[in-house]
């Protein structure tokens, strides 16, 4: 008896619900705004990975043109001249530029922190430190990125909450203020099942557009489905968004279970609202920011140009001790030329990267030690956890683009260790050694380790979200059937 | 019979609890928010002074090099913290703190502190400035949504009106005592404001701090009152109170949270502006194009034949002066020109940007406000540009300097020449000159102009919704 009352219950809200143009024309709007959010999606993520692969493919081509040149002097018996002194690996060293990696393909779904994060790096050089890499990406307008983006993951942190709540605010009361509640509750059924087959109705007919529109938007964005992890992570996604709305039906069902009034009801959950959206975050903010205050960026600055400064101070000291601790390297007569004006800049680096250390590494405990509190205390805003999940599935947050350093500064040594020995040796390139440059190529994470980060984040969305329907379905024992 | 009317509003909203939590609530976000930009303007000032002393330190402790040398180490402009950016931090967040001015390259700023911060900072910052863009009109839009769909409803509109109140005495009396009430709350904010503004800030970076102040509670008087006269109207025009506050949070989520992302989707759509990897290969080419390393290069035989002919010399090393540092110093400038125009193009398209986003404040008053409340306080995107403008300067400027040292004091084409802190020491401080507050007005006026429509526009609706008002 209980399960067709319940049945008939969902079938006749779902028939209002259609029926009001209303609600149809609200539904009707989030679903364009879905589809327009994917768009804005799709189009930053094509301009940036257009512009990567751009510069990844330059460095190329300029990489190919230098071996065919070389290949072209040796087979005229040219070994060396002023200008291109052959004999050191030094014009290699020039062609490190747009070492990067395209966006991920999902990041159609969310802009995250890709406005922000530079994709590629010209600055693997032996001559260099390998903390250093970025340089000169910081250029946008700042009134943009102050103000966001208008992408999917917007629409579904943001607005998705305030549809899922003016369908709720007026459950129960605005039957009630009609004056129907007290009809609907004198046949046999329960206040429990009306208001369970009310949000279930609602919670079918959100999921049902909301998840359509995104599908059909996806699916038009060019996302490569083949691409590793594709599926799985858009499998993760649309259960994010399951999970999430089912919090905001709780949220709803909650309040509705608590008597207000329609104007008190929506006032408050525009104020619960505000509070897990819009408040709670910016405190999140300051206690992070309290809590691990970064060591000052301008400070490591100026000591690595100390470190600079007392660098070339020791140069010919260093240098010297160089060739004592790899005295394969020492050269065989003491030589004028442009060769140790090489070495030396390679020497001086490795020291200055040596003194500095530290300081960047401390830098970089202290911005992990932020993330991980993030990590922790994200629970108290479902819109945190739900904004972080999705831009960790797009691959647009910090753990992708942390990744891709780390791997960054794994290359640097591969190229160093490459590099350096030649140089020393003062060995002749050859055309063939372009073929054996090492090459980066990003490995992203494997999908088994994002997957467990995400479902920590769905559970701890489903604990709030079966507390607040609990006290839900407990609050009906109590609700003011009649006003 | 006015004051009446404001005594009766203002004694209504403050006996609601909820009214004094909410407003509470909001002081005390103000207050925390203000205490943050104090702490905040506290720290990065002794950060960015600490620095500036070390970045001199390091520019004197340089040893014996070529001039030319020195100037690729180059010197590090770190723009200033205004005193108001503790009131409202505008574009801080997403702009660069520090320029590394050195030889051949016009570099990006650096730092910026949103780039360290973690993912949930795009939520949003808590500033003063945000709190009362943000908060304070809902606090305006759920305490005074009811003021005459609710007297309808309850019958007591007729009696007040059978009184033989005009309709304007009403509008404004009840206005203003929804005014006042709000008063309770942001007057003591200001005073608090005030005073951690005279705590905080002995010296201001910014010229003109009494005015600038002056000029933000206007501009936030006049949003505030456009709030209200909106919600006045609505109303007064409104089915039901419930009805009325239905309209205004959708007004308040359309104006806040839609209007501004769709400003920004307009403006990039419209104008893009280049990815920085294209920006930077284009920039390199064209430089490449006059570099020893590019063949055929007529620029550099032009030079050498303008030099030759202007010290009647046939060979560079018969030259009195060291050719290479001419030739760098000219490598410096055709770089300048390259920079000059491709930066200018970038800035155009940024500009083209901003003004659609201004004039998305046609839509919504939120956009005028904030542009007025960030010029203001000197945290701008403008601002932040004419420090990079005055920094670039200084930067050919000493450039210059070092090079002519190499051209014109060394030894005849001595590459090894070097020299010490004696040049060092002669190269100028960088001293920034803060925009005056009449650039800022001039530059703002079209916010400023939408401001005031939207304050006119919201009365003016207003007095027409009260003088149609149904009396049940």
């Amino acid at each position: 008896m209980k399960k067709k009352t319940l049945g008939k219950i969902i079938k006749h809200d779902w028939r209002v619900l259609r029926a009001d143009r209303a609600f149809l024309l609200v539904a009707l709007l989030v679903a364009l705004l879905l589809l327009y959010g994917l768009y804005n999606g799709a189009a930053a993520r094509n301009q940036r990975r257009a512009a990567v692969e751009s510069a990844m493919q330059s460095a190329e081509n300029k990489i190919q043109i230098d071996k065919s040149e070389l290949a072209a002097a040796e087979a005229q018996g040219i070994t060396h001249t002023a200008e291109k002194p052959l004999w050191v690996a030094h014009p290699a060293d020039r062609r490190t530029t747009g070492i990067g990696t395209p966006p991920s393909t999902l990041a159609v779904l969310s802009i995250g922190q890709s406005d922000l994060q530079p994709a590629t790096s010209d600055e693997i050089s032996q001559y260099k430190i390998k903390y250093d890499l970025f340089k000169n990406y910081e250029q946008d307008n700042p009134s943009n990125l102050l103000i966001g983006r208008f992408d999917w993951s917007f629409v579904i942190v943001f607005l998705l909450p305030l549809l899922i709540l003016a369908l709720t605010f007026n459950l129960l009361s605005g039957e009630r203020e009609d004056g129907t509640l007290a009809l609907t509750l004198a046949q046999p059924v329960s206040l429990r099942a009306v208001v369970v087959g009310k949000i279930a109705a609602r919670y079918a007919f959100v999921l049902t557009f909301a998840l359509g529109a995104s599908f059909a938007g996806i699916a038009a964005s060019g996302i490569g489905w083949n691409a590793e992890g594709t599926i799985i992570r858009l499998f993760l996604c649309f259960v994010a968004v399951v999970f999430y709305a089912a919090f905001w039906f709780a949220i709803g069902a909650f309040v509705a279970a608590r008597g207000y009034s329609s104007a008190a009801g929506a006032t408050a959950l525009a104020g619960i609202w505000l509070a897990l959206v819009v408040v709670l975050p910016s405190l999140l903010n300051v206690a992070v920011a309290a809590l691990y205050p970064l060591p000052s960026r301008l400070e490591i600055t100026n000591a690595t140009r100390c470190a600079e400064n007392e660098s070339y101070r020791l140069e010919q000291q260093l240098l010297g001790e160089y060739f004592g601790d790899h005295p394969e390297y020492a050269p065989p007569e003491k030589r004028d030329d442009d060769s140790l004006f090489y070495v030396n800049g390679v020497v001086v680096a490795e020291d200055r990267e040596r003194r500095v250390a530290p300081l960047y590494e401390n830098f970089e405990r202290q911005l992990a030690n932020r993330q991980n509190f993030i990590n922790r205390y994200r629970f108290a805003s479902p819109a945190v956890v739900m904004q972080e999940t999705i831009n960790d599935l797009a691959g647009t947050g910090r753990d992708r683009q942390n990744r891709f350093v780390a791997q960054l500064r794994d290359y640097f040594d591969e190229w160093r260790n490459f590099i350096a020995p030649l140089m020393f040796k003062r060995e002749l390139l050859k055309s063939t050694d372009y073929d054996h440059l090492p090459r980066f190529r990003f490995q992203d994470e494997p999908i088994g380790e994002i997957a467990a980060r995400v479902l920590v984040g769905l559970i701890g969305l489903l604990a709030p979200t079966a507390i607040f329907g609990w006290l839900a379905l407990r609050g009906t024992r109590n609700y003011p059937v009649r006003e | 019979m006015i004051a009446i009317i404001i005594r009766k509003e203002l004694r209504e909203m403050w006996r609601e609890g909820r009214f004094r939590a909410a407003a509470l609530i909001v002081f005390l976000l103000l207050a925390g928010a203000l205490a943050l930009g104090v702490q905040n303007y506290r720290q990065t000032t002794l950060e960015k002074q600490t620095a500036n002393e070390a970045d001199r330190a390091n520019w004197l402790a340089q040893g014996e090099k070529n001039p030319h040398l020195a100037a690729h180490f180059g010197r590090y402009a770190i723009k200033p913290t205004t005193a108001l950016s503790l009131f409202d931090r505008g574009v801080n967040q997403f702009v660069g703190v520090a320029v590394w001015m050195e030889a051949h390259l016009q570099d990006s700023f650096r730092f910026r502190p949103a780039e360290d911060a973690t993912g949930v900072a795009r939520f949003g910052e808590l500033t003063a400035a945000t709190v009362l863009q943000l908060l304070v009109p809902l606090l305006i839009i759920v305490f005074a949504h009811h003021v005459f769909a609710e007297e309808r409803e309850r019958g007591t509109l007729r009696q007040i009106l059978s009184l033989g109140v005009s309709r304007r005495r009403l509008l404004l009396g009840k206005a203003l005592g929804v005014a006042a009430g709000l008063a309770l709350l942001l007057v003591p904010a200001v005073i608090l404001g005030a005073a951690a503004l005279a705590l905080a800030a002995s010296v201001p970076v910014e010229a003109e701090i009494v005015p600038r102040v002056a000029f933000l509670i206007l501009s936030y008087l006049l949003y505030f009152g456009a709030i209200l006269g909106l919600t006045m109207a609505v109303s007064a025009q409104a089915e039901s109170s419930r009805a009325a506050l239905t309209v205004l949070l959708g007004l308040w989520i359309a104006g806040s949270l839609l209007a501004p992302r769709l400003a920004v989707d307009a403006a990039q759509t419209l104008y893009p502006a280049q990815h920085y990897t294209e920006f930077w290969a284009q920039i390199n080419k064209a430089r490449d194009e006059i570099s020893w390393r590019h063949p055929n290069n007529e620029h550099a035989e032009n030079l050498k034949r303008e030099t030759l002919a202007r010290y009647g010399a046939t060979k560079i090393e018969d030259l009195p002066i060291n050719y290479g540092g001419l030739a760098l110093q000219d490598d410096e400038e055709y770089g300048s020109r390259i920079y000059d125009q491709k930066y200018a193009e970038l800035y155009a398209t940024h500009d083209r940007q901003t003004l659609i986003q201004t004039l998305a404040g046609i839509f919504t008053p939120l956009v005028c406000v904030r542009s007025l409340s960030a010029a203001f306080a000197g945290t701008d995107y403008d601002a932040h540009r004419d420090f990079a403008w005055q920094a670039e300067a200084h930067r050919r400027r000493f450039v210059k300097q070092l090079n002519d040292d190499l051209t014109y004091n060394s030894p005849k084409n001595d590459w090894n020449y070097k020299t010490g802190a004696a040049l060092w020491r002669q190269v100028p401080e960088f001293v920034y000159q803060p925009e005056t507050l009449a650039g800022s007005l001039k530059r703002q006026s079209l916010s400023a102009l939408l401001l005031a429509f939207w304050f006119a526009g919201a009365w003016l609706l207003a007095r027409v919704a009260v003088a149609r008002l149904r009396v049940e």
